[in-house]
């Protein structure tokens, strides 16, 4: 649809620089202790948050209500633990709820993915190796009369390729626009490459399987998130097996090797000087996970080996099973002989020399496949949006749009009624708010936070239209000021992206929607953001945010509905970069 | 996969009208990467034709071209290979594997395309191929007071060249096949 504006310093403002407090602890102590009494009952900490996702998802039948009820409130950013992976696939209905049929599921499916892939990437030109003659006259066999390039049989092969041909290369012009500031999409990077690849066959075998909505603009923009969780928290389920005891210290380096990766855009160029000098990362298993997140490999295995062993060696003895994201790919302990990178990054190091670490490769095609079910389910239930022949039914996305003005009149008669003066009709901007789930909106951390809820939201897509609500309401101030140009601008690219009020706001709307009794009450949406003093840095969704959330959180109507979570926790070892 | 149209001495307007309905009708645009054509066109309307079908056109220039910008040969390299382009009518005697033999040493390719013969041949010859596309229009020729209309489309992939060659044989379009591994 629209190339994503994500301008480079917001992205560095939830993940980058350390938290303003050390721990969460003094982040609650900044907030006034009568709220935090009045907090307590219902406040969890953020480990007890980690703790009950974790005794959720390690229950043999997963309690899919409790998990949504849990996730409705953010999962937390555990690195190495990949909670948010293991959600989103059972909430994406990609896992089933017993938790001993994972492992065939995603195998089964995995394998089926792969199938499909090769049977629809048709490649006409391979033929029986039958080798030419080596000298002399060379016999020129006659062929079927489909089976030459320009054959004009629609069913042959070649005609099947030239279609696919047509088909990749619509699909790669939106892919190749595809989250451009963040390093993990990034081109000019080996694993930015690949994983544009990944989408880009992710997107092409839902086309070609779903001939109906076949490929559209803007399913890139919903598969690229998805795929960017499930690929960096592809050690989530490993790091289950082997009973998610990852040390403090190897989450933490885990956390630094997210942080950066999430940050994106330069960061290619930290990267690699990383990866030329490992004797600037302070262990090798840091710089082992760091690798493999980010699928750097190749640049590893230019280095001398014995260096990055050594390197290694501390790491080795501090964690005998040191989880990191290569963990599913490792099998086993390794025997004394092999290098002591084997232990840390599992099969991949193993290879050494080899040109392209088959273990890397293997738990990245596990991923597309994981990405491709989960986008298809995702689709199950958004695709009506996408169908231009549904467009002006009620299912269609002019009927979403219409029932989002209607909650508007109820919500908020006076914005409404501005709104409708100005003759601003909602398609203009809530389009690609709703079709979208407002991916081109917020910054990717800030997505994968909403996302939560929106997957959490056993209503589906409910939320979200309760969402694009609390955004209207949220700047109604602006808005109402506003003439058509003005409310345009502001609409299409949203000034104050305070996703812990507008989540406030859109839980409160939720509660209230659900009650139906939407409207009863006046909103006055600003008073949080000017009620909390001003943090540091105008964090949008740290710790400062989440601690302000806390004490606002307190005057919510709703028990339980929830402000956003820390993204991610703070260890010693998150400022080891410069 | 690169596809790679190699046509030539079509003649058009001296001693043919136009190229074969049949062969319009089957090049068709965006299928076709490079064209290599062998010359004697000899017209302007059958260069804009042939660069309609796809935008990266190589012309060499025949006997009966006027247009004397065109080189009299060129080296065109696609993918792994390097393949050399000439009209074939400075090659003496006409057509002759030796002679071309020592055309390709010179212009070190792995392929050479030339035409001139009105004949399709295709030849490997010290692991190197030789590929004479005939006359798109089947004109009389330099040999032969008529000929077979044929072109030959090559599907480059790696060190593979799979060589198509389309003839007109009795109203009807054949196509043939010649595998071609590059030798390292």
């Amino acid at each position: 649809m629209l190339p994503a504006f994500l301008p480079r310093q917001k992205v560095d403002e939830p993940l980058g620089e350390p938290e303003p407090f050390a721990s969460l602890a003094a982040a609650r102590a900044a907030v006034t202790a009568p709220t935090l009494a009045t907090l307590q009952p219902t406040r969890r900490t953020l480990d007890e948050r980690i703790a009950a996702f974790e005794r959720v998802l390690a229950a043999d039948v997963v309690d899919l209500r409790a998990l949504r009820e849990l996730a409705f409130d953010g999962v937390p950013d555990v690195p190495g633990k990949g909670l948010r992976a293991s959600t989103w696939k059972l909430l994406l209905g990609y896992l089933p709820a017993e938790r001993r049929a994972w492992a065939t599921t995603e195998a089964s499916q995995r394998h089926l993915y792969h199938e499909w892939k090769a049977e629809l990437m048709v490649d006409p030109s391979k033929r029986p190796a039958d080798a030419p003659g080596g000298a002399g006259q060379v016999s020129a066999a006659l062929v079927a009369p489909d089976a030459h390039p320009l054959t004009m049989r629609a069913d042959s092969a070649w005609s099947a390729f030239f279609q696919n041909e047509e088909l990749v290369r619509e699909i790669e012009k939106d892919v190749s626009r595809t989250l451009p500031d963040y390093g993990f999409y990034a081109s000019e990077t080996a694993c930015g490459e690949r994983h544009r690849l990944a989408i880009l066959q992710i997107l092409f075998v839902y086309a070609k399987l779903n001939p109906g909505i076949r490929y559209v603009q803007g399913m890139n923009e919903l598969l690229a998130p998805l795929f960017y969780l499930l690929r960096t928290e592809a050690g989530g389920t490993g790091g289950d097996a082997s009973g998610g005891g990852a040390s403090t210290t190897a989450g933490a380096r885990g956390a630094d090797a997210r942080a950066r990766d999430a940050l994106g855009g330069g960061d290619a160029l930290v990267d690699l000087l990383d990866d030329e000098q490992p004797a600037h990362v302070t262990t090798g298993a840091s710089s082992g996970a760091h690798a493999d997140l980010l699928g750097l490999d190749e640049a590893f295995a230019g280095l001398p080996a014995p260096s990055r062993a050594d390197e290694r060696a501390p790491a080795d003895g501090g964690a005998p099973a040191p989880a990191d994201a290569a963990a599913p790919a490792s099998g086993g302990p390794p025997s004394a002989t092999e290098p002591r990178a084997a232990d840390a990054r599992g099969a991949a190091g193993a290879a050494g020399a080899a040109a392209e670490p088959l273990g890397a490769r293997g738990a990245l095609a596990d991923v597309e496949a994981d990405a491709f079910f989960c986008f298809t389910n995702l689709m199950a239930e958004t695709r009506d949006s996408f169908c231009q022949s549904l467009d002006s039914t009620e299912a269609g996305v002019r009927g979403t749009i219409a029932q989002l003005s209607a909650l508007l009149a109820i919500a908020d008669p006076e914005l409404h009624a501005h709104l409708h003066a100005e003759k601003v009709s909602a398609q203009f901007f809530s389009f690609r708010w709703l079709t979208l789930l407002l991916s081109q909106e917020f910054d990717l951390p800030d997505i994968l936070r909403i996302w939560d809820s929106f997957f959490a939201d056993e209503r589906r897509f409910r939320f979200v239209l309760l969402w694009c609500l609390a955004m209207l309401v949220h700047v109604r101030e602006v808005l109402l000021a506003a003439d058509f140009a003005g409310i345009i601008k502001t609409l299409q690219r949203y000034p104050d992206p305070d996703v812990a009020a507008l989540h406030r706001l859109a839980s409160r709307f939720y509660a209230q929607d659900r009650a139906g009794t939407l409207g009863q009450s006046v909103p006055a949406p600003r008073r949080a953001a000017h009620d909390a003093p001003p943090p540091p840095q105008p964090l949008m969704g740290g710790l400062a945010a989440a601690a302000a959330a806390m004490r606002k959180r307190a005057e919510d109507v709703i028990a339980g509905a929830g402000g956003s979570a820390p993204r991610r926790r703070n260890g010693p070892a998150t400022s080891v970069e410069c | 996969m690169v596809l790679v149209l190699v046509i030539g001495d079509m003649h058009i307007p001296y001693r043919s009208a136009e190229l074969p309905p049949s062969f319009m009708k089957l090049l068709v645009p965006n299928k076709i990467q490079h064209i290599l054509c062998t010359g004697n066109l000899c017209s302007k309307e059958m260069h804009d034709y042939l660069r309609s079908l796809a935008a990266d056109l190589h012309i060499v220039k025949g006997d009966s071209d006027d247009n004397a910008r065109l080189p009299e040969s060129k080296v065109v390299p696609i993918g792994a290979f390097r393949i050399g382009v000439t009209h074939g009518h400075q090659v003496v005697p006409w057509g002759d594997e030796d002679a071309l033999a020592i055309v390709r040493r010179q212009m070190d390719v792995d392929i050479l395309v030339s035409g001139h013969t009105h004949a399709f041949k295709a030849h490997v010859d010290g692991g190197k191929l030789f590929i004479n596309p005939g006359s798109a229009t089947g004109a009389p020729g330099p040999l032969a007071p008529t000929s077979v209309p044929s072109f030959v489309l090559m599907d480059l992939q790696g060190t593979t060249a799979t060589t198509y060659v389309y003839e007109l044989v009795d109203g009807e379009v054949g196509v043939k096949k010649v595998d071609f591994v590059k030798q390292s």
